[in-house]
């Protein structure tokens, strides 16, 4: 009984902890100590104002001339890219999945910017809709839309549609590979069933392909959501977070907080409580598709 | 099918290729076109001279600016210095990809296997927590990355690119394999265990050949996340020691003159791996996640 024990042990300490060291080394261990840095004045460029100031530095972030605007544009970027990329992918999915000639190609077609940087991406983006040379602007022009080149990235939405344009091509690739392996795996007899009944295609769509699909669309809503909300590549190659911080998301402002103000209180405390919102809209999500707790087994 | 339905096909088709295709195609454009002419108004919609030396330049930066050197007399126009790292940095790109792609399979099946089949205390807490964890925003994160890696003595080397891209690469990979496993049976490892296997034996002998489809998209999934990584790479790296392509592709952007040529060459150099891999693994990567997707 107790060799069994001591194997039991063995086994699961050789399963866990290949995969927690780095877990906790490189995720939970600075997470906690960018939590204690949080409740601390902690700015390089005034090591002499060094001191506990409690929640202080969560109250002062709220305050500052930056933090509305970036959570505004935090919000518009995640409520423009989430619903686009969740549609888009599971249409793109449903296309991929049906048989026709060409559609191995189309599969992998559509695959193909899952391997790109976004930061390639990014830069690839940021020239076509450059102000003196790109290709946008000279399309535009030879159709007579506009009299004359515009600076697309001094602008403020537009800026913000080439970011979210760069973001989506990159980021649709991993559900669509989702979407579509859940849509192989729907047996074909529920269709059959359902065209015997006389159900339409849309009924057919929300009774048999969703009700299949939706862990899926949970795990796909959760990582669209995670990448939004920690975006930061494209708008570092793109915009720098201009024009007028339109682009500077939440994140960013947590970057610049750290490496251009130095303020590692401020920014630990604006990165707590992005993993707060992040943990809280997990929560939320897996509330309102009633998939009820996260379970181990099936 | 109706004739209807096959030109909607049709048109759906052409629509994704263009939105796919043509910033790749615009880049392979600028990639092969000089400066000069890259920055004339209006933009060329082919290269006038299609030439390579963008790529010359990016594969092999000395002996490219010894020709021009030779050749003209001067190395032309603005050439960044961080290019001279590119080569360096494949190797270095395909060997901490590769390593996660190895710790992924070795360290995320493992973990996966222990929390779905076995019995102790705190195990639920330890799997979310292993979930959570990708929850992390990443700047909450790197600078303690700082501090922690100074006391290794391991700031900007590879060995510490491949820990960071190994813990945000892993809890994708536990949830993936953990909703695999649900679906295999455990009757047959308790036949295998009354046999005197060991849990890890069960593992190795009877589970892993079960699972192979839905580790192999593990191993791309990851290869992928690993290879695209741009944040952590750039900030935990200083020299050509470590850093990998996305980062030295962000560095050339960050020229005070933006060599786009060379930028658009070296992206597409960037991309070759991951083509390839979903040209050969397209099947099995759509295979593998079936199951894991039926719980």
């Amino acid at each position: 009984m107790c060799d069994a024990l001591k194997g039991d042990l063995r086994d699961i300490l050789i399963g866990l902890l290949p995969a927690l060291v780095p877990l906790f080394l490189f995720g939970f261990y600075p997470l906690a100590y960018a939590a204690y840095v949080s409740l601390f004045r902690y700015n390089l460029k005034y090591p002499s104002l060094y001191g506990f100031v409690g929640g202080g530095n969560y109250v002062e972030v709220t305050q500052t001339y930056y933090f509305q605007g970036s959570l505004t544009s935090s919000v518009i970027f995640a409520v423009i890219a989430i619903p686009i990329i969740l549609f888009a992918s599971l249409a793109l999915a449903m296309l991929a999945a049906r048989k026709f000639r060409g559609s191995g190609f189309v599969q992998w077609l559509i695959l193909v910017p899952w391997g790109i940087p976004y930061v390639v991406a990014g830069l690839d983006w940021k020239w076509i809709f450059d102000s003196n040379y790109g290709l946008f602007n000279a399309v535009l022009l030879n159709l007579g839309l506009i009299d004359s080149y515009k600076p697309w990235l001094t602008m403020q939405w537009p800026a913000m549609i080439v970011v979210i344009i760069s973001f989506i091509w990159v980021t649709l690739p991993l559900p669509t590979l989702l979407f579509l392996a859940g849509i192989q795996s729907i047996p074909q007899e529920l269709y059959e069933a359902a065209l015997v009944d006389g159900a339409r295609a849309v009924a057919r769509f929300r009774a048999i392909t969703f009700t299949w699909l939706k862990p899926i669309f949970l795990i796909v809503v959760i990582l669209t959501t995670l990448l939004s909300i920690q975006v930061f590549d494209p708008i570092y190659v793109i915009t720098q977070g201009g024009p007028a911080d339109f682009t500077a998301l939440i994140t960013y402002f947590t970057f610049q907080e750290m490496f251009t103000f130095l303020d590692f209180g401020h920014a630990s405390a604006l990165a707590f409580m992005i993993f707060i919102v992040s943990i809280v809209l997990i929560f939320a999500y897996f509330y309102v598709l009633r998939l009820g707790r996260l379970r181990l087994r099936a | 099918m109706g004739r209807g339905e096959q030109i909607a096909i049709g048109v759906a088709v052409v629509l994704v290729a263009i939105w796919i295709l043509f910033p790749i195609v615009w880049m392979v454009n600028l990639s092969l076109q000089t400066e000069p002419q890259i920055t004339t108004v209006p933009p060329y919609y082919l290269p006038p001279t299609p030439t390579l030396r963008n790529y010359e330049f990016v594969l092999n930066a000395e002996q490219a600016i010894k020709e021009r050197l030779k050749y003209f007399g001067i190395a032309g126009e603005f050439l960044p210095a961080v290019a001279a790292q590119y080569p360096r940095g494949i190797v270095n790109s395909v060997v901490v990809a590769l390593t996660i792609v190895g710790i992924n399979l070795v360290a995320g099946t493992l973990a996966s296997y222990t929390f779905t089949r076995g019995r102790f205390w705190g195990r639920m807490k330890l799997f979310y927590a292993s979930i959570v964890g990708r929850l992390i925003p990443p700047v909450a994160v790197v600078v303690p990355y700082y501090i922690i890696l100074f006391g290794l003595r391991m700031l900007d080397t590879i060995p510490a690119v491949i820990m960071i891209h190994a813990y945000f690469t892993l809890p994708l990979t536990i949830w993936v394999l953990n909703t695999y496993l649900a679906t295999i049976p455990e009757d047959i490892e308790d036949a295998a265990r009354v046999d005197g296997y060991s849990r890890l034996e069960t593992l190795r002998k009877i589970v892993f050949p079960l699972i192979k489809p839905g580790i192999v998209a593990i191993g791309i999934i990851s290869f992928m996340m690993s290879w695209t990584e741009f944040f952590f790479a750039f900030m935990v790296t200083k020299t050509e020691a470590a850093r990998t392509l996305p980062v030295i592709i962000g560095f050339m952007s960050a020229q005070p003159v933006k060599p786009v040529g060379i930028i658009m060459a070296s992206g597409l150099i960037a991309m070759i791996p991951a083509l390839i891999i979903i040209a050969v693994f397209r099947r099995y990567l759509i295979r593998g996640l079936v199951a894991g997707a039926v719980r």
